[in-house]
């Protein structure tokens, strides 16, 4: 069973078959939003091993995120799981992977409106959003938008 | 070789510049393109980059307004006496440096018209000095003969010897002494075989000096075509390129390929006016780089100029082969959210094929940035606003990465000479006498589409885009142009009397 959440209020609980599209829409708009994804029903009789290697699993892979029609692609590696392992020190205790093979919720943080979150977070990387470019492009725009005003 | 060149062996056989203004992300094309076939012919070229140079000694504040000292403006510019000196001691630095060098021919690019005040300047000052080198100039900034402005005759005096056209043949024919061959002091017959041409050799570029949107990488430039498919009524692109020529896929593949061997640069830009013109050749050419792409770790990317293609003419490889050969932004001509506006400028594409053709971008996974020209002739107050629905509607694929940016131009449509859109003059739209191409044009089509009311849509196209956090290219130099051409228009204005403007002429011809 996948159970996927935003702020704590459930939106999907139910089995995942091989690849799946699982849409839904939330109403509750906060800037500030967690979204969660989590397997709630994996026990380590799950795990099959034979010698040593696991020959079958049950695990979940998130392959692609939209938020409000975007793609979030790598932001997808800003998530993280604290998983509940079966067993004390089995690994990390959190994790920054886009699979899941324990319990435990992976979280990830976006913000309202969403488009505009990761627009800002994007093209915060390009060039002309340095904080020099952007000085000499506003201080050109303030000046245009003078001369334009005066000028009516 | 004739009895010159042997005489003069030791020399040096040309250096070939380009000169401001130019955009400052790669180095430019020409140089390299003339130098590599000039070279491969048994030539000794250097070239010279002397547009990068504006850059580094104006980087940070200045560098807009210098940039603007360069363009083409037909009003009164007026700029500090400080940055006016040293623009001037810069390009006593490049006149020191020719002379140094004392080459045979000395060949300055005129890339666009917007290289016609340094060019200007530098003539004069090279004939002040006592020397020996040709001067010769070439580049699609002279212009073309079928052009009532004849702008080469102004630096005539001060020139040797011009070439309007693919300069390669007729360059190579001028070092060896055929004085007569067609294209030198004319036009050029375009090129029929480019793949014949020698390859592009960037060799004296310092290639970390550019302003790269390809951040820590290495980009050089490659020519697959030359021409256009389409006949969009603001470009000009077809009066110096009658006819679309292109290279063989196997050969742009191998010139990759080498250049990546030799140098071990894997980032291209192709300097075609679009890349997939001929799909044929194109879809050759993707799978090609793609294979590459699967059996080596070159991880080649390449971007460049290309129009948005319906989705009807694509078959089932195009997206994913583009994605995996590298196409890296690709400059996509998008200009209008409005498919009248679309529809005037025979685009041959509407929004419904852009949204389309986005929405398999960000599928594949393929970046790219726009270009846009607001203030089109028969651009109404709702097509414009289309245009900003436009920005609206695709800012998700800004937030997924896919688009970069978008330019939003300096000029606001500019309609000069050559372009067909200027055939319309006195129909869509009416010239004051200022003869400025930016603002001295005024709509027929749309009465209020003045320049003040194109600069208000440029304004608001700029708030818009930086609300909704597009990224504008290049937009601190733009504005700074702006700003200028804008200053520049409100002296004219101020002195503006009956006979700087035009009678407004008979509209009953339009429909």
């Amino acid at each position: 069973m996948t159970k996927i959440c935003v702020n704590d209020k459930s939106y999907f609980h139910d089995k995942v078959v091989e690849e799946q599209i699982i849409e839904f829409t939330v109403n509750e708009l906060q800037t500030e939003n967690i979204l969660s994804i989590e397997m709630t029903d994996k026990s380590p009789k799950d795990t099959e091993v034979k010698n040593s290697k696991i020959i079958s699993d049950k695990k979940l892979q998130i392959c692609e995120i939209k938020i409000d029609g975007v793609n979030i692609r790598t932001y997808i590696f800003t998530g993280k799981q604290k998983p509940k392992y079966h067993y004390n020190n089995q690994g990390p205790e959190e994790v920054v992977s886009e699979h899941l093979f324990f319990q435990g919720k992976w979280e990830l943080y976006y913000e309202n409106p969403a488009r505009q979150f990761f627009a800002n977070l994007v093209g915060s990387k390009q060039a002309i959003n340095s904080s020099s470019k952007q000085a000499v492009k506003n201080k050109y725009l303030t000046k245009l938008q003078n001369l334009w005003t005066q000028h009516l | 070789m004739d009895v010159e060149t042997v005489l003069v062996s030791n020399r040096l056989d040309c250096v070939i510049t380009s000169l401001p203004f130019m955009e400052y992300y790669l180095p430019p094309a020409a140089p390299a393109v003339l130098k590599g076939h000039l070279e491969s012919k048994g030539f000794a070229v250097k070239t010279l980059d002397f547009n990068i140079t504006v850059k580094e000694t104006f980087e940070g504040d200045d560098l807009p307004l210098a940039s603007a000292f360069f363009h083409e403006n037909h009003g009164i510019l007026k700029f500090e006496k400080s940055l006016v000196d040293k623009i001037h001691k810069l390009i006593d630095s490049w006149v020191d440096k020719l002379l140094e060098l004392n080459p045979r021919f000395i060949g300055l690019g005129v890339f666009s018209v917007d290289s016609r005040k340094a060019c200007e300047i530098l003539l004069e000052k090279l004939q002040a000095k006592n020397h020996n080198s040709k001067v010769l100039i070439g580049g699609m900034g002279l212009g073309h003969p079928g052009l009532k402005e004849k702008w080469i005759d102004s630096v005539r005096d001060k020139t040797d010897y011009y070439i309007m056209g693919e300069g390669e043949l007729a360059l190579e024919n001028l070092l060896k002494g055929n004085y007569n061959f067609k294209g030198i002091n004319g036009k050029v017959e375009q090129i029929k075989d480019l793949s014949s041409l020698g390859v592009a050799d960037y060799e004296n570029y310092d290639l970390t000096s550019y302003e790269t949107f390809y951040k820590d990488k290495k980009v050089v430039q490659i020519t697959g075509s030359r021409g256009c498919v389409r006949a969009c009524t603001f470009c000009d692109i077809n009066t110096h390129w009658p006819s679309f020529r292109w290279r063989s896929s196997e050969s742009i593949i191998n010139e990759i390929k080498r250049t990546y061997e030799t140098h071990g640069i894997r980032d291209f830009f192709f300097t075609d006016s679009l890349i997939n013109g001929n799909l044929k050749v194109y879809m050759q050419m993707v799978e090609g780089l793609a294979q590459f792409n699967y059996k080596t770790n070159a991880n080649i990317t390449w971007g460049g100029q290309c129009i948005v293609r319906k989705n009807k003419s694509l078959n089932k490889d195009y997206y994913p082969l583009t994605r995996d050969s590298g196409a890296y932004n690709l400059a996509l001509g998008i200009e209008s959210g409005s498919n009248d506006v679309l529809s005037h400028m025979k685009k041959g594409i509407t929004r419904e094929d852009m949204d389309a053709c986005m929405e398999n971008f960000d599928l594949h996974d393929i970046t790219c940035s726009y270009q846009m020209i607001i203030g089109y002739p028969t651009e109404t107050e709702k097509d414009f606003q289309e245009t900003l629905d436009l920005f609206y509607d695709h800012q998700k694929y800004v937030a997924s990465g896919t688009i970069h940016g978008t330019s939003l131009g300096a000029t606001m449509c500019i309609i000069h000479q050559g372009i067909p859109l200027a055939e319309w003059e006195n129909k869509i739209f009416v010239r004051d006498k200022s003869q400025d191409s930016s603002w001295g044009w005024t709509s027929l089509a749309v009465p209020s589409l003045d320049w003040e009311e194109r600069l208000r849509r440029r304004i608001v196209a700029q708030e818009v885009c930086d609300m909704l956090k597009w990224p504008t290219i290049s937009a601190d130099r733009e504005l700074g142009m702006l700003l200028k051409r804008h200053e520049s228009y409100l002296l004219w204005k101020k002195d503006i009397t009956l006979e700087n403007i035009l009678t407004q002429p008979d509209i009953s011809i339009l429909s």
